[in-house]
């Protein structure tokens, strides 16, 4: 069986993995469809960026990308840009295979230097027309069996119109659509909901400080479930007075509740307060661990490992003797811990 | 089923697969001298929902009133297609069909009729047969001689002309629901009554059919919901009153030129679990 | 299995395996389960615990069930969501609800959620994951509220709050931005109301009603469809067909009355006593 809760249910794309879910050469191939004998080998992404956002507000469009490429489970580079505005009225942001997106960079620029710089007779390219290009562009590769492997967002405002306030999207199929709230990756799973809940009829209400916040707690969240994840992004603002790109951003985030887990099953063991100091820096650690289920028991050999060194004076007490002989059978694999 | 692989099949390679399938469902009816063809507008990816608003059912004529509706008299709304199935490819085909009628149009100064409309779909699907449009086409309108009419087509150019067709997602759930009530099948008509029964219903029964597929296809296939779009092409002798009386405030006018077909566009709202 | 005794002892019975693995190589594809891709969730409150649940199941692209039932008991003052395939968490929180049953009468407690929590790990693990159950274990008892997941493969968890299935990414993000320890009960199921509606309206797996349970030390709540944000719309239509509308090949009518004529007969002329009729 296929534990990833996302695989319930057979998916239809196997094309890729956009999440990341799986090591680089590993991922599973879930069988045949009626044009299996049509599909070539070709490509893999190699280095990946993970989710990027995008919301409609009042006064324009907000998008969020954290700073992030990852070659497969490595954090392989963490000061990476993926914003980029085209033009005077356009952001847009990927996830995906970071060498193609530089890629893609490069041909925008190229467009735009034709579009704007060398002709120069003040028709400017707005969203809609960069959103047109990427997407044939996009559909031209797959079909050519040599896919640009990346999620884009496109978000733009030109000129105060409505019909160039928009934010829409692209991926290496050629697949496009729009909506006032979109994620790709992981975000597409986890920030999605939070964004149509706290956006979905409210497009023309949301303040920019609004939209700030509801971004935030989706990158922190995003941060906290995504283990391809940084908590260092940048903000893209795209309004009337034109595209912003921020400087990145840290979120605080929480992980007190942390300390109130013990182990993954029977275990009741209590901690000294005292050692709370010592073990805040496994914390972390231990949350992630945790919080995947199927995990729990990497963790459980990752724990011991781990305590000892920081701190000899660390106790772990087991204040109750068991008295249900269920228990005592957890009781003795807890027995690890000490 | 499989875990992820790491043992003998090295260099284990990755798959592209240019393709996906964005769920949803199409529909379309003919009546006498009407064509109703509905659509819903989820677009989803495996269990993720896209969008609740990406369109599946297009007018072929949209945006050349703009340029030519003042130079040709004759411009006329009588096509109205719907794609289903991939949605990049159904994008991309919607696109060339309306380029390749723009072009007929420059060579010939009239409205292509719709019987060859389908037969060009016909020629451009086939064209693909090694490298298929992964998509299912419906295309409703009004005929020459005033009838309305529907085609239904298959990924690689197969078509046929029928009164109504169901396509996509939901088409299991939908065609043997419109079979009995449009064709009558399975059903005996009233012993000693003429005729049997009608070969074409009213506009205002197919409008509840069309409603009353989509709202229980969304109650037992998780890819449709969202909401509703459906075009009514009526014929130039049809009037409309009859129209404008069923659903009020969500009927809204597209006819882009006032003596020829007149088109109309209904949007409700579906289910959105 | 040719040979084998007649009789069959407890658990599974495994003597079609052959059969299907013959057949299967044959390209006869084996019957799809009915899955419930689901969105499950529990989080701990101040007085105890609250479970919660979608009520959609589904046969692939198709919803089996509007309206299923996915809390399960285990014992008064437990119970269990579950996620994965329907039949294999019917049957595992049946089998277990009856071990505690038999477990608390032997004992003479009230049962513990670890007690349940242990049973539940140790028969998924010895099936190895082919008992394909997700499920999400909560109650209260002697030492206080827990909450667990229980993975296929037996693999436990024990955290404040805890989602499951096809729509937990969703529900997760819910807890994860609004989850605070010591909530109120009110706080708590709204939260959980939350969590399952966003699974609801963003996961094709999950849909219709929510389902919640709440749980304390002594008193367990079950709240029923406590929301139905997805009702039905009115039909445009009746389907009602008229009499006479399917066509038959033959009739036969067959009368269930049965005519009896009743003649009373003169009573027997009695010898007296027991005696054989020797005349």
């Amino acid at each position: 069986m296929d534990h990833f809760p996302t695989s319930w249910g057979r998916p239809r794309n196997e094309a890729y993995d956009a999440y990341n879910t799986f090591p680089l050469h590993q991922k599973p191939y879930y069988g045949q469809d009626a044009f299996t004998d049509s599909v070539q080998r070709t490509q893999q992404p190699i280095v990946t960026g993970t989710s990027t956002l995008a919301i409609k507000y009042k006064d324009g469009i907000m998008m969020a990308a954290d700073n992030l490429a990852s070659y497969g489970s490595l954090a392989r580079f963490r000061d990476v840009q993926r914003l980029h505005t085209v033009g005077s009225y356009t952001v847009i942001a990927a996830s995906g295979d970071m060498s193609d997106f530089q890629q893609i960079q490069h041909m925008l620029d190229e467009v735009l230097i034709n579009e704007e710089v060398t002709r120069d007779d003040d028709h400017k390219l707005g969203p809609a027309e960069i959103h047109e290009y990427l997407s044939q562009v996009m559909y031209a590769m797959r079909s050519k069996f040599d896919p640009l492997w990346n999620s884009i967002l496109v978000g733009g405002f030109k000129d105060g119109k409505r019909y160039e306030y928009r934010c829409s999207y692209v991926d290496l199929l050629g697949v496009t659509y729009t909506a006032s709230t979109m994620a790709t990756g992981y975000g597409a799973y986890i920030a999605q909901p939070l964004l149509r809940r706290a956006v979905e009829g409210r497009e023309d209400q949301l303040t920019e400080e609004e939209a700030r916040k509801i971004i935030e707690q989706s990158m922190r969240v995003l941060f906290y479930r995504d283990a391809r994840s940084l908590n260092k992004f940048q903000i893209a603002t795209i309004t009337a007075e034109g595209a912003t790109i921020s400087d990145p951003i840290t979120l605080d985030t929480e992980w007190a509740f942390a300390e109130g887990i013990r182990g993954y099953g029977a275990q009741t063991q209590h901690l000294d307060t005292a050692d709370f100091h010592d073990f805040k820096a496994v914390i972390p650690i231990v949350h992630i661990f945790v919080s995947l289920g199927f995990t729990s028991l990497e963790f459980h050999s990752a724990f011991p490992h781990s305590s000892p060194q920081k701190s000899k004076n660390t106790t772990v007490n087991c204040r109750k003797p068991a008295a249900d002989p269920l228990h005592a059978i957890d009781g003795a694999i807890s027995t690890s811990f000490s | 089923m499989a875990p992820p692989q790491s043992h003998s099949e090295q260099p284990m390679q990755r798959h592209f697969n240019p393709y996906s399938e964005n769920g949803g469902t199409i529909l379309a009816i003919a009546g006498a001298d009407f064509s109703v063809i509905a659509g819903d507008t989820r677009q989803t990816e495996g269990f993720n929902i896209q969008t609740r608003y990406a369109p599946k059912v297009f007018r072929l004529s949209v945006h050349l009133r703009v340029f030519y509706s003042f130079r040709y008299s004759g411009i006329t709304d009588k096509a109205v297609l719907a794609v289903n199935g991939f949605a990049a490819d159904g994008n991309m085909f919607v696109k060339k069909v309306k380029q390749r009628l723009e072009w007929y149009r420059h060579a010939h100064a009239k409205d292509m009729p719709l019987r060859a409309i389908a037969r060009l779909i016909q020629t451009m699907l086939y064209a693909q047969r090694f490298f298929p449009y992964y998509v299912y086409n419906i295309l409703g309108g009004i005929e020459d001689d005033g009838s309305g009419a529907v085609y239904s087509f298959d990924p690689v150019g197969s078509y046929e002309r029928e009164t109504c067709r169901a396509a996509g997602a939901a088409q299991s759930l939908v065609q043997p629901f419109l079979d009995n009530q449009i064709y009558f099948k399975n059903q005996q008509p009233l012993p000693g009554v003429a005729g049997g029964y009608p070969v074409h219903l009213p506009l205002e029964r197919v409008l509840s059919l069309v409603t009353d597929s989509f709202t229980s296809a969304t109650e037992r296939h998780i890819e449709v919901g969202d909401g509703l779009e459906v075009y009514v092409v009526l014929a130039k002798n049809h009037s409309p009153q009859r129209l404008e009386a069923l659903s009020g405030a969500h009927v809204r006018e597209v006819t882009s030129h006032t003596d020829g077909e007149r088109v109309f566009v209904i949007q409700q709202d579906l289910k959105k679990d | 299995m040719v040979g084998d005794s007649f009789y069959k002892g407890a658990g599974f019975d495994f003597s079609n395996h052959i059969r299907n693995t013959y057949l299967q190589e044959k390209g006869l594809p084996l019957p799809k389960a009915t899955s419930t891709g689901t969105t499950i969730v529990g989080c701990l409150y101040k007085d105890g615990v609250v479970l919660g649940a979608d009520t959609r199941a589904t046969e692939g692209n198709i919803v089996a069930d509007k309206n299923c039932e996915k809390i399960h008991y285990i014992s008064d003052n437990i119970r269990c969501c579950g996620a994965g395939t329907a039949a294999d968490t019917e049957f595992t929180t049946a089998l277990i609800s009856s071990q505690m049953e038999l477990h608390a009468l032997s004992t003479g407690r009230t049962p513990r959620v670890v007690t349940a929590m242990t049973m539940l790990k140790q028969m998924l693990f010895k099936y190895q994951g082919h008992i394909g159950a997700a499920l999400v274990l909560g109650g209260v008892d002697t030492t206080g509220a827990h909450l667990f997941t229980v993975a296929p493969h037996g693999s436990t968890d024990k955290l404040p709050y805890v989602t499951m299935g096809s729509g937990s990414l969703a529900a997760m993000a819910v807890f994860e931005s609004s989850w605070r320890p010591n909530m109120e009960r009110q706080e708590a199921l709204n939260l959980v109301v939350t969590a399952i509606s966003a699974g609801i309206f963003n996961d094709l797996g999950s849909g219709s009603n929510v389902d919640a349970c709440v749980i304390t030390k002594d008193h367990t709540e079950t709240l029923r469809n406590y929301r139905r944000p997805n009702e039905r719309a009115q039909k445009e239509n009746t389907y009602k067909f008229r009499r006479g509308t399917t066509a038959w090949t033959k009739e036969s009518v067959r009368s269930f009355v049965v005519d009896e004529t009743t003649t009373p007969m003169a009573p027997p002329v009695t010898v007296g006593g027991d005696a054989m009729d020797i005349s």
